[in-house]
């Protein structure tokens, strides 16, 4: 979508404004159902539209972003938006700076329209921990669009808007990308900043693109990527550009598969699409070769180790004192501490940070906590040996497709298998990418993942675009 | 590893998260988090003899910033965010100890 | 039984930078309430921590100058704890790897030196200011311009014995901190906060007791008055069969007392973990030894420069370079003067007596380096007298008048010349024949007499020394 709507915007046949109208017109009409955004405001999206607009007419500054409607997750800060995280704990906040990204996304021009609906905290994989009620899956409104970024999958699976930023902590935006039928990119750890993101697990959250197509994705990356001073996890890595080495071509290149992630209790149907997929990149001229990651099985446990813990650390700020929900009921101090945290934290954010501080506490840490860092390393070392061989690693992105409202919340250990295929790149650092590559029989969709080097998100774009111009899944919508 | 949580066990760990969980929230919580860290124990499996922990993904060099001044111009937004405040403090029921 | 008491001091000293340590915003003393703050030291959501260099740098020359190891890598770490005046709900610190380790710090008490142990230098942020009692407010209220002002908590190992040691090691640490530009010394303004941790154990015992920790010492006269409190209080606990209890205690140096800070002590699970948001502290050895070349010449060096060198007593040189604005004084006015020992006395004697008194400092004073100096200088060439040269003195500190300029202008200088008080005594002796007879009687002591005279008649300007000798002769009969 962004890179038609940007050649049409070159050449006048629409407006930004028109454009933007155009989104919100759909978001009135389809968001009462999906819920996909928490706020999207008309005057605040067409100010912007107008100055895109004018900046065209100027031929002041325009880049293939500008006058693009864009839904930022609401765990990213936009000046002028609130702030919700979808929870209770922050209703209310007006956050006193823009992220980085937003920034970049503003300077670019391109509209940054509405803020959508999540996991609270980003802390799920379905989308169903929302403050504010679930999202539903465009492709079937009695499933989930996956999590945690599962509102910026369903607004831009149902064409909501151009394209979307969604974050990635475990596969969060990986698996709603998977489950919603669009394209969704984790970037390498410290490619983008996260300077303005509300931070859910430090040493693993990333903020990537999820569009229509890759090429929107190389072009969405390519605007928000770069280091930043105010990031000292970003680095100082240079950014090129991601549509320039977009190809059709794949001869040349190894792809590794590891049997480790078929083990992965995957449904047939996910299973078969994906070894097709695999196959049509062999027929498309890339050597697909055997790897091993032996660690692969200890991903989710490590991850649900780590994540946590970093949480509980996060999470602490939020105790009614210098902003978000303060409870009636502090008439001490300790009173005001407890009763804040727990009218304004849900129950799968309250079960993390009670894990998190359990695996961090005295007696515990070197137990859980150290030993998950091990493990980690461990995971990493996999890959590292892997790369030795293979330019990219391709996986299922899920085990299974969108599984129905209400399937797996009282199941916190079965929820958290849906990250088993994506949370090995987080802990890895490395990039990541879904794209379409089928539909089980009840049209649901499924993804495909190809993992790359550190920083070499080129090679992972490269063949997620030829793939899909091999293909046609892409090009079907929900109805 | 294969830790025993009680409900006593989430009572210690919710005081020190600040988080005021009833004895029923303690008792919920305590079941789920036993299942998910008899999951999470099968990591006592991997040998990582002589293994660094790893606390970050990607090898980083230090991050610096010179020592000069730049004003935020952000005090006043970030009061305004403040639930209580009282002569520009961020006001709080009586510190005791 | 005989009890020794085992202390060690936390001291915690604010970092002279002109930022903070996580961000941009000014660490500048007195600031209205929540002004120096912004997104990174408020704890607001996505905001993240960048790193001073300059407080590094700052810490570093701490290290070095302690004598310890230095880490090249070294790890800040989060430290979990709820507090209103800490807006992340954790504080920015180091743990299992520090900046520095090992090293020591050689403090004089009375006329022996001891050495203290330095366990450890670690970097970490402060929080901000809790304020009770706010007019118009029911609770506490919170003011976070120093939340994240760059510390170093310095971690002395268990060797004081005596609130004196702990003074003297303190007094000492603070100079050694101001020598090497890295904290104002101001411990009103909390530049400097000192907590100590207490226990007493048999005399010739090995093992530790149990240790009480003292907080809210912020001057040399509370830490001692709280150390020997403290002595005394845990002294009396086990004379009378008791078990000290492992606490916190506030020091109130009104009451005269400490008082336990909680009555249930909630232990403390900090639950440490290297923090994500910071890469690892790397810092080169090129960087590590040119901080080390670039060190100031410090107390201890100087003190023994001053006394081997320049012949000063072990005592006038440590009083000199117990302020090092007193110290660079002297060396400006040693600078080119051949009696640094005369000029110490001075300085020490009757500059800073006077600037005591009318509560001048140092910085303000209008006599400079150099005139006292030359002041010196006209003594030792005997151009003035001693007595002339207080006089002298007085003008030069009222006025900031160069001592040549007075001295000319008034015609001070001493008659030396043997011809012109020879007359004088001449003079004197014709008009007194009959004291000189006694004199000559053996009533020696109307030498006295004969100065004076002698002194008179030449406006106090008669060199002593040589008019004493002089007299004697002529008296004498020569």
């Amino acid at each position: 979508m962004i890179t038609q709507q940007s050649e049409q915007l070159a050449r006048g046949d629409i407006t930004s404004v028109a454009l933007t109208e155009h989104y919100l017109a759909r978001v009135a009409e389809k968001n009462p159902q999906l819920n996909a955004y928490l706020w999207c405001d008309t005057a605040h999206a067409l100010a912007q539209a107008r100055a895109a607009d004018q900046r065209r007419a100027q031929k002041k500054n325009v880049t293939p972003l500008t006058g693009i409607p864009i839904a930022i997750k609401d765990l990213l800060h936009v000046t002028g938006a609130p702030t919700t995280c979808a929870s209770k704990m922050l209703a209310g906040f007006q956050p006193t700076f823009s992220a980085t990204v937003v920034e970049r996304l503003q300077m670019a021009g391109a509209v940054c329209f509405g803020k959508t609906n999540m996991d609270e905290f980003a802390m799920g994989a379905s989308n169903e921990n929302s403050a504010f009620g679930p999202v539903r899956n465009p492709w079937d409104p009695t499933r989930t669009p996956g999590g945690s970024s599962g509102g910026s999958a369903a607004a831009v699976a149902a064409d909501l808007c151009s394209g979307a930023l969604g974050s990635d902590t475990g596969g969060s935006i990986r698996q709603p990308a998977a489950m919603c039928g669009i394209v969704g990119l984790k970037p390498t750890y410290g490619r983008v900043s996260r300077y303005g993101l509300v931070a859910f697990a430090s040493s693993l959250d990333q903020i990537g693109p999820m569009t229509h197509s890759v090429k929107d994705s190389a072009l969405l990356l390519g605007a928000i990527a770069g280091h930043d001073p105010r990031d000292s996890t970003s680095l100082d890595v240079p950014v090129p550009d991601y549509t320039a080495t977009l190809s059709t071509d794949v001869r040349g290149l190894t792809i590794g598969i590891a049997e480790e992630y078929f083990e992965a209790g995957l449904t047939p149907a996910v299973e078969s699409a994906v070894r097709a997929a695999i196959k049509t990149l062999q027929d498309l001229g890339a050597r697909v070769v055997p790897v091993h990651l032996p660690h692969t099985k200890y991903a989710v446990p490590t991850y649900y180790i780590i994540a946590p813990a970093e949480a509980s650390s996060n999470l602490a700020r939020f105790d009614g004192i210098r902003f978000g929900h303060r409870s009636p009921h502090s008439d001490s101090l300790r009173a005001l501490y407890e009763a804040s945290r727990s009218e304004g934290f849900g129950p799968e954010v309250t079960r993390r940070i009670v894990l998190g501080t359990y695996v961090l506490s005295s007696g515990y840490y070197d137990a859980y906590y150290r030993k998950a860092q091990q493990v980690r390393a461990l995971i990493t070392h996999d890959f590292t040996q892997a790369f030795a061989t293979v330019d990219a690693i391709c996986t299922p992105t899920t085990p299974s497709t969108a599984f129905r409202l209400g399937e797996r919340v009282d199941d916190p250990v079965q929820m958290y298998l849906a990250d088993i295929c994506t949370s090995s790149c987080n802990l890895a650092g490395l990039p990541g990418i879904s794209v379409p590559c089928g539909f089980s029989e009840n049209n649901l969709p499924i993804g495909l993942q190809i993992i790359g080097k550190n920083f070499d998100e080129a090679c992972v774009l490269r063949i997620a675009h030829a793939y899909e111009q091999a293909t046609e899944w892409h090009k079907k919508k929900p109805l | 590893m294969c830790s025993n949580i009680t409900a006593a066990t989430i009572r210690q760990v919710a005081t020190l998260a600040r988080l005021g969980l009833s004895d029923a929230d303690c008792a919920q919580y305590a079941a789920q988090c036993q299942k998910i860290l008899a999951f999470v124990d099968q990591l006592a499996n991997v040998d990582t003899a002589h293994i660094e922990p790893m606390a970050h993904p990607t090898a980083q060099p230090t991050a610096w910033r010179d020592d000069v001044v730049h004003s935020s111009g952000e005090a006043d937004a970030i009061l305004q965010n403040a639930p209580a405040q009282q002569a520009r403090c961020f006001a709080v029921p009586q510190i005791i100890g | 039984m005989n009890y020794e008491p085992v202390i060690g001091l936390e001291i915690h000293a604010q970092l002279r930078t002109q930022s903070k340590l996580f961000c941009a915003c000014s660490t500048a003393f007195g600031a209205a309430p929540n002004t120096n703050i912004c997104a990174v030291c408020t704890g607001q959501p996505g905001a993240l921590p960048v790193l001073n260099r300059t407080a590094v740098e700052f810490a570093l020359r701490a290290g070095l100058a302690t004598h310890c190891t230095i880490a090249e890598t070294s790890v800040f770490a989060r430290k979990n704890y709820f507090y209103p005046d800490l807006p992340k709900g954790y504080q920015i610190s180091q743990y299992d790897q520090p900046l520095c380790e090992h090293g020591y710090l050689d403090c004089a008490i009375d006329d022996r030196t001891k050495r203290v142990s330095i366990t450890r230098i670690h970097m970490e942020e402060d929080a901000g200011k809790s304020l009770h009692d706010v007019v118009g407010a029911a609770g506490s209220c919170v003011d976070l311009n120093r939340s994240s002002v760059p510390l170093i908590e310095i971690v002395s190992g268990p060797d004081l014995r005596s609130a004196d040691e702990c003074v003297a090691y303190l007094k000492t640490m603070r100079t050694l901190l101001m020598y090497l530009g890295i904290c104002d010394g101001n411990m009103q303004e909390g530049s400097l906060r000192c907590d100590a941790n207490v226990s007493l154990r048999p005399v010739g015992t090995e093992k530790f007791g149990t240790r009480a920790e003292l907080k809210n010492i912020n001057s040399f006269r509370f830490l001692e008055h709280a150390i020997a409190f403290e002595i005394e209080r845990q002294t009396e606990i086990l004379r009378s069969g008791g078990t000290v209890i492992q606490e916190t205690r506030l020091w109130d140096e009104k009451a005269g007392r400490s008082e336990s800070m909680r009555s249930k002590e909630e232990a403390h699970d900090y639950r440490y973990f290297p923090d994500p948001d910071l890469p690892p502290l790397i810092v080169a050895r090129e960087w590590i030894e040119k901080t080390r070349a670039e060190l100031p010449e410090l107390p201890e060096a100087k003190i023994a420069r001053y006394h081997s060198e320049l012949g000063l007593s072990a005592y006038d040189a440590r009083v000199i370079t117990a302020e090092q604005s007193l110290a660079q004084y002297f060396e400006r006015a040693v600078h080119g003067n051949s009696a640094p020992k005369k000029i110490a006395n001075w300085l020490t004697t009757e500059l800073v007596g006077r600037l005591n008194t009318d509560g001048t400092t140092l910085a303000d004073t209008k006599v400079q380096p150099a005139d006292l100096g030359a002041l010196v200088n006209l003594i030792e060439s005997g151009k003035i007298s001693g007595k002339i040269a207080k006089t002298v003195f007085d003008e030069m500190y009222q006025t900031g008048a160069t001592p040549d300029t007075i001295v000319a202008r008034d015609g001070l200088a001493q008659v030396s010349d043997t011809g012109t008080l020879e007359k004088a005594i001449d003079d004197i002796m014709a008009a007194q024949a009959e004291n000189v007879a006694l004199y000559r009687s053996g009533k020696i002591s109307v030498l006295g007499f004969f100065v004076g005279q002698v002194m008179k008649a030449t406006k106090g300007q008669a060199n002593p020394q040589l008019l004493n000798e002089l007299l004697k002769r002529k008296l004498g009969g020569a």
